[in-house]
């Protein structure tokens, strides 16, 4: 039962993580349709900046914080310097699938190149230890846990009740219906990638933070459990990506505690897969058929 | 109010130098052959395409080039030929998003405007319900618009745009895809908007619903205007009739 109820802390955790990064990853797809697989390279060097600023002696929070505006501005900056000018000249799905692969790849191997192939840690104290029962979470983790929380209702709350929300939801269905009803879609789009950025950079720091040591490819290696969590709960939907975290993040480590942590992502994607069977659209699903990169 | 109007495709001249007004208040139908170049005119004042050359004036203020959400904000309001509506919102939520100005567009807006965001909103959800048994969907408010049939799909896509309370509204073929049972029902609902004063442009390629509705009429083929009139005068126009037939 102990080893039950902390492996059920860690995957708690890890869900906390996952929730915002798959909401992230997830947001920017249901705007725009682009699968982006750089999302995990964004993570990284977002993680990076806040290690550099950490390094320099800044607390590990404000650094987080910065972390988000680079995500936020680094996400833009890739689609608005490199995915636009593919889109524009009418690249399909599938295409853009393959560009942001090659953008992923190009970003973790330059990083690579600066700052080498080796592991880093922040500075920061886990905090004090809270005990509930055998359920023991440092003031780190449950800081993480409360930001998680606050970002994916925030976004939640945001989707569902702002006319910009509404906006969104709509643009990707049909763009040029949205410009008739007085959308800017251009700078929709845009913020969807910047809030995208900014949620990768916050899963970023938080993933490093969690797993204590990383390298210049952690963020893509963990953007597989990530696409999982966000597949389990509907690609496109922001609350289905909360609950296909939270069961990726508890799968996984309880299994973890009582199988071998090796294959933490062969259990969850023998989740993912088991899920897809029964119901083949996600948990909460919003994926249609036919569907063109919005532009 | 349309003046010199062009466009071209790949060195084909969709539309080649159109001419024509719209009269305040009035229900203006554009008409012609398939290919006349009558949805490349609209999209032009849409905003949806833009024009190679020409000037697009509304109310004396020139709107031709500007993209199409600042074109609907200015209250040029369009439906589109294949009925659209977005399918997962509700018929309500898809009545609500037809509202420029969006005072609430910001998350900063959202949170610091609340109270007269709140208002504003249930204004606009007491008028879509207005609207909505206006049209007789009341019932229909909370369904999925991606459950309706085709001819509901154009009432909401009419209830949408009229929640804009536009000063141009542009009508593609309104009755395209509408069963023969609602067609009627989406004919009155055009007559009382013309009473009511508000300025509309029609396309519609069945000419007696124009002859019906209509007044004036805009006949337009391979791009260029053949004539502005009523459609009586139309009708006898030797050369209309020949690009009906030619058409």
């Amino acid at each position: 039962m102990a080893v039950f109820l902390s492996a059920l802390g860690f995957g708690v955790v890890t869900a906390a993580i996952l929730a915002i990064s798959a909401v992230g990853f997830t947001l920017q797809f249901s705007v725009t349709n682009v699968f982006n697989l750089s999302f995990g390279s964004v993570m990284t060097i977002s993680g990076f900046v806040a290690y550099w600023l950490n390094s320099a002696g800044l607390g590990i929070w404000p650094a987080m914080a910065v972390a988000a505006i680079a995500g936020g501005a680094l996400s833009l900056a890739i689609n608005e310097l490199l995915y636009e000018p593919f889109i524009r000249h009418g690249v399909n799905l599938f295409g853009m699938v393959i560009v942001t692969i090659s953008v992923g790849l190009i970003c973790d191997h330059a990083l690579q190149a600066i700052v080498g192939p080796s592991f880093f840690s922040y500075e920061a104290p886990a905090g004090k230890a809270f005990h509930f029962a055998d359920f023991v979470l440092t003031g780190q983790e449950l800081a993480i846990i409360g930001i998680a929380v606050a970002l994916t209702v925030l976004v939640q709350a945001a989707l569902q009740y702002t006319r910009l929300g509404k906006a969104m939801r709509g643009l990707s269905v049909n763009p040029s219906l949205a410009r008739a009803c007085g959308v800017p879609t251009r700078r929709v789009i845009a913020l969807a990638w910047f809030v995208s950025g900014v949620l990768a950079g916050i899963g970023g720091v938080a993933l490093f933070l969690d797993i204590s040591t990383f390298t210049a490819t952690t963020g893509s290696e963990f953007l597989i459990v990530i696409i999982a969590a966000a597949v389990l709960g509907g690609i496109g939907s922001p609350r289905g990506a909360v609950l296909g975290a939270l069961v990726v993040g508890i799968v996984t480590e309880v299994g973890a505690a009582y199988w071998n942590p090796e294959l933490k992502d062969v259990l969850a994607f023998s989740v993912l897969i088991v899920v897809l069977l029964v119901r083949p659209q996600g948990l909460f699903s919003q994926l249609a058929t036919e569907r063109a990169v919005a532009r | 109010m349309v003046e010199d109007l062009a466009k071209s495709f790949g060195g084909v001249h969709a539309v080649d130098g159109v001419s024509f007004a719209i009269p305040r208040g009035s229900l203006t139908g554009m008409i012609g052959p398939n290919g006349a170049g009558k949805s490349t005119v609209l999209g032009m004042i849409a905003g949806a395409i833009r024009p190679d050359r020409g000037s697009i004036a509304l109310e004396g203020q020139e709107i031709a080039g500007l993209p199409s959400h600042r074109t609907a904000r200015r209250g040029v309001v369009r439906t589109f030929q294949a009925a659209s509506v977005f399918p997962r919102m509700t018929v309500l939520e898809n009545l609500l998003l037809g509202v420029p100005p969006w005072h609430g567009e910001g998350i900063a807006a959202a949170l610091l405007g609340r109270r007269r965001w709140r208002r504003e909103e249930r204004e606009q959800v007491l008028r879509a319900r207005e609207l909505l048994a206006r049209l007789g969907i009341s019932s229909m408010a909370d369904t999925f618009a991606a459950q309706l049939s085709g001819g509901q799909k154009r009432l909401v896509e009419i209830g949408r745009a009229m929640m804009a309370r536009p000063r141009l509204l542009l009508l593609d073929e309104p009755m395209a895809g509408v069963s023969r049972t609602l067609a009627p029902v989406i004919e009155a609902l055009v007559a009382e908007l013309r009473e009511e004063g508000m300025t509309v442009l029609l396309i519609e390629h069945e000419l007696a619903l124009v002859e019906r509705l209509c007044s004036p009429v805009v006949v337009l083929a391979q791009g260029r205007v053949l004539m502005q009139g009523e459609m009586a005068e139309a009708r006898a126009n030797p050369e209309v009739r020949r690009a009906y037939l030619v058409g």
